[in-house]
């Protein structure tokens, strides 16, 4: 069920995203190029999205999702500008969605319908799919129309930055080309005029013009431009000698046909290449950049057409400008080896789309060429573009580097994420689940043939090859029936390849098998598998009842790196050094950017906190109640949105973790484990490790605890309890785990009126706002100045007052006289009085906004005693009381560590063991009462256990051992300075140290602590029955309330919570013990330090008979501070003195009075330890 | 709390390679400190003095709300001169490194612009009794010596605190021979 308290600050929330978004969609009108708007459109929409699917509101989940997948194919591709009608959809979108938080906000149902936008949207999603591929097609190639092909190509085909080769020497040969080609164009020109011999000449001229094109053309490795002008040369070989030969009507076909139409080519192709590469350098889009390579050579073809003289190669010229292609299509993938883990499949289809085009190339050359040719090579090229002939020797070259992309598919950051995606869009659970089980056969089938492979001849390998080309062609056609095309076009491209490989088996090469088998099959069925999560397939060569996904990720991961070592040895090879360098870097970037949206992180580790709080509490009832359904699916759920998180984002580590407590719960869900306190004690050490990670990316970006040792043990235990074969429970898993959410997802209000309707009478929703904390703080140090001016205006007050009575006993004024005076006199005391009361009020209003109750402490204890009792021979039960007592923010984050130092003390050394207290006649279990309540300005929290209290003989012992007191000063000490001793640091009485206590800083820390907070600490204790300890501070650090004393001719503050009592002591009645002054206070010793001594200050008390003493305590010790004057009591706002000069300075801050002056408030704790180290000095 | 001895950037220069100092005297000795580095300047106004300080921490003052120590530079560069302190001081309040301090000194220059390359780095030797891991360079304007003072250094908390530890020392001392 929705929780209502959740569902309200999700509405808050919402709004608040939704606001953002209507900013960014009115700049985005603007400004349709800005991608940094798409980006904050897409990170409000995906964090809607995950609260909503998170709250299991159906409508708004769904809506969000939808425009989520369409902002994310408008964000992939950078080139396209969002067209009007997208930025019409999203703000539609947010319309509806605002209306749905209105309709939850009203009647906590979804009331209005969104499927005819989300069908808009889809609609518009895919045509633009479609059009980015046109627009993209179109940039390149004016006059090709749209292949329908690309329209099942991958959404994106990657925004991935590859630097380019190097630009300069590409200028250079630029240069070059251009020289040359123009003082071609001029032999040309003149060759027509020129006689025969002449002609020759200028044919040797431009044959020598042309050799060094070639050459740099070769240099620069455009191997198919390099053919092209060996062609070139050849014809002009061909045209000189026909004119040696004396043939006429040589030359003017000559010139048009091969000088004029070549040398136009190769004008009209280089401006595009200089158009197209030099943006590719900056948009850095490979796969454009391929493509235009591409295109490129494909536009020869039709130039070597036109070329009559070349025509008789053109079969073998176009084979080798598909090698050529694969060639060029193998460099910039190898380059950019992750990119084309992106574009997996889109091999296929590119191959695909390049054989068209070749065909619509042709059929314009067809215009221009005569028809007889025409006819001729448009089948030849046909055929060549076909697997008949030209196809598998073109993809024999490709399927090796496609082999080795592929894989990069296991690598989790990449293809995987867009398909999960797409899965979880998937309604029918049921036909899913039927896909899922097919998927699963077929690649575990695929597995054993991989294997089976291995072993056999190469006959059989064959045979074993088409019934893998069976399988995957029948997993492509349920993909595609799924209408998952970026899985389809992944199974394309592996049917690709696979006919590759059987063609090269038929030519009796076995090299590649290995990589074969490691790079294209394994790799690919890891990937598929991986993909979906929850699929297991059994790996070859390790354990099969192993069916543990993470090492099938470990598999995959060292194929990756593998593959990497390849690419870059290929690269090398085909590309200058400086190339292979950037593209190394671009890899290792590539792998190291594992997140895959940083600036998310911060939104997911909120939430895994949030979740990791949830399912703490749920973790402990687990233990509880042993294991009840509920809580469990509790747990479950929990888990499951966290591993979903870190999937999205790509954090590796934790999405693993999670997914293998999902399983182990799954198990325990299943019955198959009972939940023992090993379990318990192993999910909460999974807890602890993503609480681990969580923080480590919070620090520094990147997960850094390992795993590993926790994923043995889950696996451990998950395995004993297999009964059944691993796949089937995994996949039964996981559409468990389908229906399940799908519970969630479909807490459908109208499902259930009747609960609904009950809740919405039980309580209306509550606004609220969430406000930056600091904003708050800037709110409360403002009061701090009105209390500060406040104080200014009593002061004016009393000043008025003293006037008037000046006035009226020195100048004898009547009443009359003074009427006036007396009048003003009571107007400034009643808006005193008013200023008082609504400063008090709101310094109140804005305090209580501060408040938190303490439960958001309490409640972490729970654990700590869970934890600290699982080894030992102990039952501890932990009840907490006024747990919603309010505290200030500021506070409970101090109060923290004491409490947790106190509560290890107490079930370390409190608490006996089960045996010991049976035997003391207690019971059994031992209990440990954490109670806060109010107390006037403070907050008291009671730490009590019923252990063995307090062991006054160890402690003296421990006193005397560690010299922490004399044997004299013990004898005269009392249980109660006694129990003082335990907060002395490095004070313990523990006889070893344990790991969880012993070592005497905890009492040293609470004290420490404690005395930040202006706070006290008393312990009470029965030996052997019972031990308190009563902690008192004030509800809030900014503002407190004080005593002002006078010292000479300073003014000091004291902090009203350690003040005990203030008294007026005649003279006699101190006395002096070893040079200490010390008086007689309630039948104890009371030292005496005196403050003008203390701060090297004048004596400036006035009656020299009687001294004041304020008698202040830090609960443990106690001390008589002698002033001069006792000036009252007041609020008092605490500033902070600069560090250098506070510490252990004997001050705690300053605070201004209402005259501006300073007063310095006084550190009690800190001036009791000053005076003593004064004292033992003398 | 505790940061390393911030290494100053050889300072905000100005575009024509200029920085602006603001010049002050102690003592009949002219000392410059980055402008950039001023947040404001006050006349002497009432310290709260705070007891068992180190002694060049002249106390704190209320600076419009804000609770702010004040330094005597005098006291804290151990100048030996033992001229009587002037009548009408001044209160330069620095910002260093996000801690804001205010320094006594005997009066105030104007803003001075001194080319870059004219600012030499120390001279081994203490310059006018002033040790010189306080100084960051010196240079000359109108045929004085100007001394450019390194704030960081003379902020360096640690020191600070290690002082009055000895300070509260002496004083312990100086009770016993008291009593």
């Amino acid at each position: 069920m929705v929780d209502l308290s959740l569902l309200q600050d999700f509405l808050a929330e919402t709004v608040e995203y939704l606001e953002e978004m209507k900013e960014s969609l009115l700049r985005l009108e603007a400004d349709p190029v800005n991608r940094t708007i798409l980006d904050d459109i897409f990170r409000s929409v995906h964090t809607i999205k995950g609260a909503a699917e998170y709250l299991g509101i159906e409508r708004i989940s769904e809506l969000s999702r939808t425009i989520e997948d369409l902002l994310y194919h408008q964000l992939h591709r950078s080139k396209v500008n969002v067209t009007p009608e997208v930025i019409d959809l999203l703000s539609a979108g947010r319309e509806r969605i605002s209306q749905l938080t209105e309709n939850l906000t009203q009647t906590q149902k979804e009331q209005v319908e969104i499927d005819d936008l989300v069908e808009r949207i889809r609609v518009v999603d895919t045509t633009s799919h479609i059009s980015a591929e046109v627009d993209r097609v179109a940039a390149n190639e004016d006059d090709v129309e749209l292949s329908p092909a690309t329209a099942d190509q991958m959404p994106s085909l990657g925004d991935d930055e590859v630097e380019e080769t190097d630009e300069e020497l590409f200028t250079i040969f630029l240069e070059q080309m251009e020289e040359h080609l123009t003082d071609l164009q001029t032999q040309i020109v003149v060759l027509n005029d020129l006689d025969k011999d002449e002609q020759i000449t200028t044919l040797d001229l431009c044959l020598s013009r042309i050799e060094p094109l070639r050459a740099s053309a070769n240099y620069m490795g455009y191997n198919q431009l390099t053919a092209f002008y060996d062609n070139w040369k050849k014809d002009i070989k061909t045209a000189r000698e026909r004119l040696c030969a004396d043939e006429d009507g040589v030359i003017a076909p000559f010139i048009s046909n091969c000088m004029e139409a070549n040398i136009t080519t190769l004008g009209n192709r280089f401006p595009r290449l200089q158009i197209s590469e030099a943006p590719a350098q900056v948009n850095i889009d490979t796969s454009a950049t391929t493509e235009t390579k591409e295109r490129t050579r494909v536009d020869e073809v039709p130039d070597i057409l036109s070329n009559p003289a070349a025509g008789d190669d053109n079969t073998d010229q176009s084979r080798d400008i598909l090698e050529e292609y694969a060639d060029a299509e193998t460099s910039p993938d190898t380059s950019t080896t992750a990119v084309s883990s992106k574009d997996n499949g889109s091999d296929a289809g590119l191959f695909e789309q390049l054989s068209w085009s070749f065909d619509s190339r042709i059929k314009q050359n067809a215009a221009k060429t005569t028809d007889d040719n025409l006819t001729e090579i448009e089948s030849e090229l046909f055929s060549a573009a076909t697997p008949e002939k030209a196809k598998p020797e073109t993809i024999a070259t490709v399927a090796d580097i496609p082999g080795v992309d592929e894989k990069k598919t296991a690598a989790p950051e990449s293809i995987i994420q867009p398909v999960t995606d797409d899965f979880e869009e998937e309604n029918d659970v049921e036909l899913f689940t039927i896909f899922k089980e097919q998927l699963e056969e077929e690649l575990s089938h695929l597995q054993a043939q991989v294997k089976a492979f291995k072993e056999s001849d190469n006959e059989t390998r064959i045979e074993i090859l088409n019934s893998c080309r069976e399988r995957v062609d029948r997993l492509c056609s349920s993909a595609n029936y799924m209408g998952y095309s970026q899985l389809t076009a992944s199974y394309e491209a592996w049917l690709n390849e696979i006919a590759t490989a059987q063609i090269r088996l038929d030519m009796r090469e076995e090299t590649f098998i290995p990589a074969f088998i490691r790079e294209c099959m394994q790799a690919r069925i890891t990937a598929t598998a991986k993909s979906f999560l929850g699929i297991t397939v059994p790996v070859p060569d390790q354990d099969y009842s192993d069916p543990v996904p993470d090492t099938e990720s470990d598999a995959a991961e060292i194929p990756v790196a593998d593959a990497i070592a390849d690419t870059e040895t290929t690269s090398g090879l085909k590309s200058d050094s400086a190339t292979e360098k950037s593209d190394s870097t671009s890899q290792t970037e590539e792998r190291q950017l594992s997140i895959s949206d940083p600036s998310m992180l911060p939104d997911f580790i909120a939430e895994t906190r949030e979740h990791l709080e949830e399912m703490e509490e749920n973790l402990l009832l687990l233990d509880a109640n042993s294991g009840k359904r509920e809580t469990l699916d509790d747990v479950f759920r929990s888990i499951h949105t966290i591993k979903g998180a870190a999937e999205y984002l790509g954090v590796e580590r934790i999405a693993r973790l999670t997914h293998n407590l999902e399983n182990l719960l799954y198990q325990l869900r299943q019955n198959k484990l009972t939940v023992s306190r090993e379990i318990t004690a192993l999910l909460m050490a999974g807890w602890d490790r993503i609480s681990m990670l969580t923080r480590d990316l919070e620090q520094t970006q990147t997960e850094q605890a390992e795993i590993d040792d926790l994923l043995e043990r889950i696996l451990i235990i998950d395995d004993s309890s297999q009964a059944d074969p691993a796949t089937t429970a995994t996949a039964a898993l996981k559409s468990e785990n389908e229906t399940l959410l799908q519970g969630t997802d479909r807490r459908n209000p109208n499902q259930d009126p009747r609960r609904q309707g009950d809740q919405v009478n039980e309580k209306t929703i509550k606004q609220s706002i969430r406000v930056d904390a600091g904003k708050i703080d800037a709110l409360m140090n403002q009061v701090g100045e009105l209390v500060v001016s406040r104080a200014g205006f009593t002061q004016l007050l009393n000043e008025m007052r003293d006037l008037q009575i000046d006035l009226k006993q020195r100048f004898k004024l009547d009443t009359r006289e003074i009427r006036h005076l007396n009048n003003m006199t009571a107007r400034l005391h009643e808006a005193t009085t008013l200023f008082d009361k609504v400063t008090n009020e709101l310094q109140e209003e804005v305090m209580k906004v501060r408040m938190l109750p303490i439960s958001q402490l309490f409640n972490r204890y729970p654990r700590l005693v869970f934890d600290l009792v699982r080894d030992t021979g102990k039952k501890v039960q932990l009840d907490i009381h006024g747990a919603e007592t309010e505290l200030d923010k500021m506070v409970i984050e101090e109060i923290s560590d004491p409490l947790i130092h106190i509560i290890r003390n107490a079930v370390d050394h409190g608490i006996e063991t089960t045996a010991e207290r049976l035997k003391k006649g207690k019971p059994e279990t031992g209990n440990i009462r954490l109670k806060a309540y109010h107390e006037g300005n403070h907050v008291v929290i009671e730490i009590i256990d019923d252990g063995r209290g307090l062991d006054f003989n160890s402690i003296k012992k421990k006193a005397l051992a560690g010299k922490f007191v004399s044997q004299k000063e013990l004898e005269q000490m009392s249980q109660h300075e006694l129990t003082g001793l335990i907060m002395k640091p490095g004070f313990s009485t523990a006889d070893s140290v344990t790991h969880i206590s012993g070592r005497g800083v905890g009492m040293d820390v609470v004290r420490k602590n404690l005395e930040k907070l202006n706070g006290t600490i008393e312990i009470d204790t029965t030996p052997g029955v019972a031990m308190r300890f009563r902690i008192k501070i004030p509800l809030t650090l900014a503002i407190i309330p004080a005593l002002r004393v006078k010292v000479s001719s300073e003014l000091f503050t004291i902090p009203l919570s350690t003040v005990e009592e203030t008294l007026r002591v005649p003279i006699d009645k101190i006395s002096t013990i070893e040079g200490a002054e010390v008086m007689s206070f309630r039948e104890s010793t009371l030292p005496l330090v005196r403050m003008s001594d203390l701060f090297n200050l004048q004596d400036g008390s006035v009656d020299l008979e009687q001294s004041f003493i304020v008698v202040v305590s830090t609960g443990m010790k106690r001390m008589g501070l002698v002033v001069d004057d006792l000036l009252g009591q007041e609020e008092v706002v605490i500033k902070p003195l600069a560090d250098y000069i506070q510490e252990k300075s004997g001050f705690s801050g300053a605070t201004i009075l209402g005259d501006g002056r300073i007063s310095l408030i006084l550190d009690v704790y800190e001036l009791i330890n000053l005076s003593i180290k004064r004292n033992i000095k003398k | 709390m505790e940061e390393p001895y911030p290494i100053q950037e050889m300072d905000h220069e100005d575009d024509d390679g200029s920085m602006q100092l603001v010049g002050f005297v102690i003592d009949n000795e002219l000392f410059g400190v980055n402008i950039l580095m001023v947040q404001e300047i006050i006349r002497e106004m009432p310290f709260t003095p705070i007891p068992n300080s180190p002694d060049f921490i002249e106390g704190v003052i209320n600076l419009r709300g804000n609770i702010i120590p004040v330094i005597d530079l005098r006291r804290r560069l151990n100048t030996t001169s033992t001229e009587s302190p002037v009548e009408n001081i001044w209160i330069i309040i620095l910002n260093i490194n996000n801690r804001v301090a205010g320094f006594i000194v005997d009066s105030v220059t104007k803003v001075l612009k001194v080319p870059t390359e004219n600012i030499k780095p120390p001279p081994d030797i203490v310059v006018s009794g002033l040790q010189s891991q306080y100084i960051t360079g010196v240079c000359r304007v109108d045929e004085r010596l100007l001394i450019l003072l390194d704030f960081n250094r003379i902020l360096l908390v640690d020191e600070i605190k290690k002082l009055r530890g000895l300070n509260d020392e002496t004083l312990i001392n100086k009770h016993d021979s008291a009593t």
